[in-house]
């Protein structure tokens, strides 16, 4: 299994470089992986999106619909993928710690 | 060459044909069909998968969609097979029969025979170059072709060339050539072969013979076999069985009731 | 019209870099793989190989009797897309055939360089497993074939052959785990379920005022219906037009945590899963009390239920009829009764094409129903050219198992043969009722900058449909 290195800290990751155990998420991971899914900075509307997912997460076990997460967030589709070029599925939750959702999708 | 050991040859050869591909047949017809696979839309009735089957090696429906250039060539290939075979049969092993059936006198029998059977052999000999030339030419074809594909075409093209020698140079005389085959065809005399053309011609027509169950040619009869082609469309009306392909092993925990 | 995507020149190797990413003890284990490669791998896989030759008409049949005339060549995606030759399927059936010749039939061992035998090694293994993993199981090139031969039962059967020496994808091993342990692909937890549905069904009270349901684990209903997964992560609208195309039919209906999934990923890796898989739907059926089972819109789930299904997991004589049905004929049925009503008006200014999932059309014999629906629900309905339709479409590059991000290359370049019929066709829309086509055509889009939408048909019946409370 590979393992990345953030803020000093070891994590290990899957292929895609999603993280593993999503209790080791904090911020730090947050951050230390957003260039990778090309973003400069982490700005407040990036913060609500992954706070949402997280917290999703940490309740129901799993990704919310992507549909209910614009409508949580107050943002589209297209705003989404402004803020997270490899998408909600990819680039949204690998920064929120979630496992890459796969299947159908 | 002597008659008889010819005879046996080609006796055997013709059994071992017959008994091969009765063999393939066997060993696929031993494995079940697990589950319906018929290509869809397809036959619901068994007057439609007949009509199918019919339409693929009758018309060669789907090559015609897939390649026309090549359906000319394979299709007029494979029909000059049939018509030679057929000539063959008609000319040499029942001529009496053949003649009364055409209502010709024994010239124009003969004299037909030789224009047709020259006709049909140059029609085999160019379908079997073109379709040589095309798995030389063509990259995907040198490609996907194997050292048993060039074999059989070059087999298959000495036939016909040693078939069209004995009509064209130095014409056979057909009544030795009738002779020797009814002699053949009830064991009971030792006719020598007319001369060495025949002899190989002969000779030749054995090893594909021989040759044919192990190779690719076992397509003549695999085409009916085939499932995709042969299952009616009915998994819903009715039920298919399969074999059991081994027990389902279930490793998981306990699923949850719904 | 605009021109169609330039061809790709004949190029080996072109596409041989393209893996997907191998699956690991994690998801091996659970399916009961081996989680490693035997020391005797060979003599196990030509083992299995001989197994299913036994088991299986199709695969000896097959390996027998092509002539390698080429007439598949050009008819398969991939190798139209990738250049790559071992994509023709001829050449991706002859890497099994190869080894089968070398091993299996007496002429290989007589004559072995006639034959065309090779033995199993290592590097062949390697080209097994990125080759049969740039099949999407499609079966086109069987449509075109002189002998009827389809390549997918050869795909089917080297995955198997590789499953059983522990050699599978992270994705395909990664679905199935989740599917036996939570009840889905997508491994959406029953609580997850409950609370896309709950959410759905308030987006549609404020859409329309009225209590439309997507019920939950309900008993006794008429119907159960058995989504992708995917529906409820990615397609809400296509979750929403079940939802009213029932409500509008007053027809009952549930959904079910347990086979909250219509795909069957054991179709791409081996018998066992494809009926394991299989029976969970019969299952849950049979608990909740269902008299039909309705297939929701997923291409090769509809080949594993209405083709598999009575055969691995059956007599499914508790249904009335004793089949499953596809939610498109359902609809049609329901159309034809008078049942529902759709005002075609609600689709305005959308320019329809329909694509037809390679394992509805060539597995499942659907083509007529979903047009049928799309003729009544839009007005501007068009077809893509023929040669890609039907029996003859062309996959969306995406299917049998492919649908996996480190397989994006070969995937847009499958597509490609799909996009150009599409852009021909002038649509901006293309309506598709299977999940994986509709991911991958929104992909797809993006990657080719064509400037257009995919929706299931689902999707555009929810909005033509005239609800009454
Ligand atoms: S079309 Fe059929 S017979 Fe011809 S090469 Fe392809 S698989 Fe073989
Ligand atoms: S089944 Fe489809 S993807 Fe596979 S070889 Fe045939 S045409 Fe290509």
């Amino acid at each position: 299994m590979p393992t990345i290195t953030l803020s000093g800290r070891q994590f290990e990751v899957d292929e895609d470089g999603f993280i593993q155990d999503p209790a080791q998420w904090d911020d730090a991971v947050a951050n230390g992986l957003a260039a990778g899914e090309g973003i400069t900075a982490l700005t407040e509307d990036h913060w609500k999106v992954i706070r949402y997912l997280h917290s999703y997460y940490t309740e129901f076990g799993s990704a919310p619909m992507i549909r209910k997460l614009c409508k949580e967030t107050g943002f589209n589709l297209k705003t989404i993928y402004q803020l997270f070029p490899t998408g909600p599925a990819k680039g949204a939750c690998k920064l929120a710690g979630l496992p890459k959702p796969t299947g159908c999708v | 060459m002597n008659g008889l050991f010819l005879a046996t040859v080609f006796h055997l050869s013709v059994a071992f044909f017959l008994l091969g591909m009765g063999w393939r047949c066997l060993g696929w017809l031993r494995a079940p069909v697990p589950l319906k696979i018929p290509l869809t839309p397809g036959p619901k009735t068994r007057v439609g998968v007949a009509a199918r089957l019919a339409g693929e090696t009758i018309a060669f429906r789907s090559l015609f969609r897939a390649a026309p250039g090549l359906w000319v060539v394979a299709w007029l290939f494979h029909l000059s097979l049939v018509l030679l075979l057929i000539g063959h049969f008609g000319g040499l092993v029942a001529p009496k029969f053949s003649q009364r059936l055409l209502g010709l006198t024994a010239e124009q029998f003969t004299a037909q025979a030789q224009l047709s059977g020259g006709a049909i052999g140059i029609l085999a000999a160019a379908s079997l170059l073109g379709l040589l030339l095309r798995r030389i030419a063509s990259k995907p074809l040198r490609a996907i072709s194997t050292a048993g594909d060039f074999f059989l075409l070059l087999l298959l093209l000495l036939i016909v060339a040693t078939g069209l020698a004995m009509r064209f140079a130095g014409q056979i005389d057909l009544r030795e050539a009738r002779a020797f085959v009814s002699g053949m065809r009830d064991f009971k005399s030792a006719v020598p072969s007319p001369d060495s053309v025949f002899t190989t011609h002969l000779l030749l027509v054995c090893a594909l013979l021989v040759y044919a169950p192990f190779s690719k040619l076992v397509h003549m009869a695999g085409v009916f076999f085939n499932p995709a082609l042969n299952q009616t469309n009915t998994p819903r009306e009715r039920r298919h069985i399969g074999s059991g392909l081994g027990p389902a092993r279930v490793v998981f925990p306990p699923a949850k009731t719904p | 019209m605009k021109p169609a995507l330039p061809p790709v020149p004949f190029t080996p190797g072109a596409s041989a870099a393209n893996r997907a990413h191998r699956a690991g003890a994690k998801f091996l284990a659970p399916l009961g793989l081996p989680v490693d490669l035997p020391p005797d791998w060979q003599a196990s896989a030509l083992r299995k190989l001989d197994e299913l030759c036994q088991q299986n008409r199709a695969l000896p049949l097959y390996l027998d009797s092509c002539v390698r005339c080429g007439a598949c060549a050009d008819k398969c995606q991939f190798f139209l897309g990738t250049g790559d030759p071992k994509n023709m399927p001829v050449a991706r059936a002859g890497l099994l055939r190869d080894v089968y010749r070398r091993h299996r039939t007496m002429g290989g061992r007589i004559v072995g360089a006639l034959g065309g035998g090779e033995a199993l090694t290592e590097q062949k293994l390697e080209e097994w497993y990125v080759y049969f993993h740039q099949c999407s199981e499609c079966r086109r090139c069987a449509v075109f074939c002189p002998q009827g031969i389809d390549t997918a039962e050869i795909t089917r059967a080297a995955r198997e052959i590789m499953g059983s020496i522990g050699v599978a994808t992270k994705y395909v091993t990664e679905v199935l785990k989740k599917v036996h342990e939570v009840g889905n692909n997508m491994g959406i937890p029953e609580a997850a379920w409950r609370d896309s549905c709950e959410f759905l069904e308030e987006e549609m009270k404020e859409e329309t005022g009225i209590d439309i349901r997507i019920p939950v684990n309900g008993e006794g209903a008429e119907v159960l219906l058995v989504p992708p997964s995917a529906d409820l992560f990615a397609n809400p609208d296509t979750m929403i037009g079940y939802a009213k195309l029932f409500h509008a039919a007053g027809v009952s209906w549930t959904t079910s945590t347990y086979a909250g999934e219509a795909g069957n990923f054991g179709l791409f890796l081996n018998h066992e899963q494809l009926k394991l898989v299989n029976r969970r739907i019969v299952d849950a059926a049979r608990r909740l009390g269902v008299r039909r089972i309705v297939m929701g819109e997923c291409g090769h789930a509809w080949r594993a239920a209405q083709a598999f299904m009575d055969t691995l997991n059956g007599p499914l004589d508790f249904l009335d009829p004793p089949r499953p049905e596809h939610i498109c004929e359902f609809a049609v049925r329901m159309m034809e009764e008078r049942r529902i009503e759709v005002d075609p008006a609600a689709n305005d200014g959308r320019k329809v094409t329909y694509h037809d999932p390679c394992n509805l059309a060539r597995a499942g014999g659907l083509v007529e129903e979903p047009r049928q629906i799309l003729r009544a629900v839009v007005r501007d309905f068009r077809e893509m050219a023929a040669d890609t339709t039907r029996g003859r479409t062309f996959c969306c590059g995406a299917g049998g198992g492919m649908l996996a991000d480190e397989l994006m290359d070969v995937r847009m370049k499958g597509a490609k043969p799909r996009m150009a019929a599409f852009q021909a066709s002038g649509a901006d829309h293309v309506a598709t009722p299977c999940a994986i086509c509709k991911a991958q055509f929104a992909a797809a889009f993006q990657y080719y900058k064509i400037d257009a939408q995919v929706v299931g048909v689902m999707d555009l019946l929810g909005r033509a449909i005239v609800i009454r409370n």
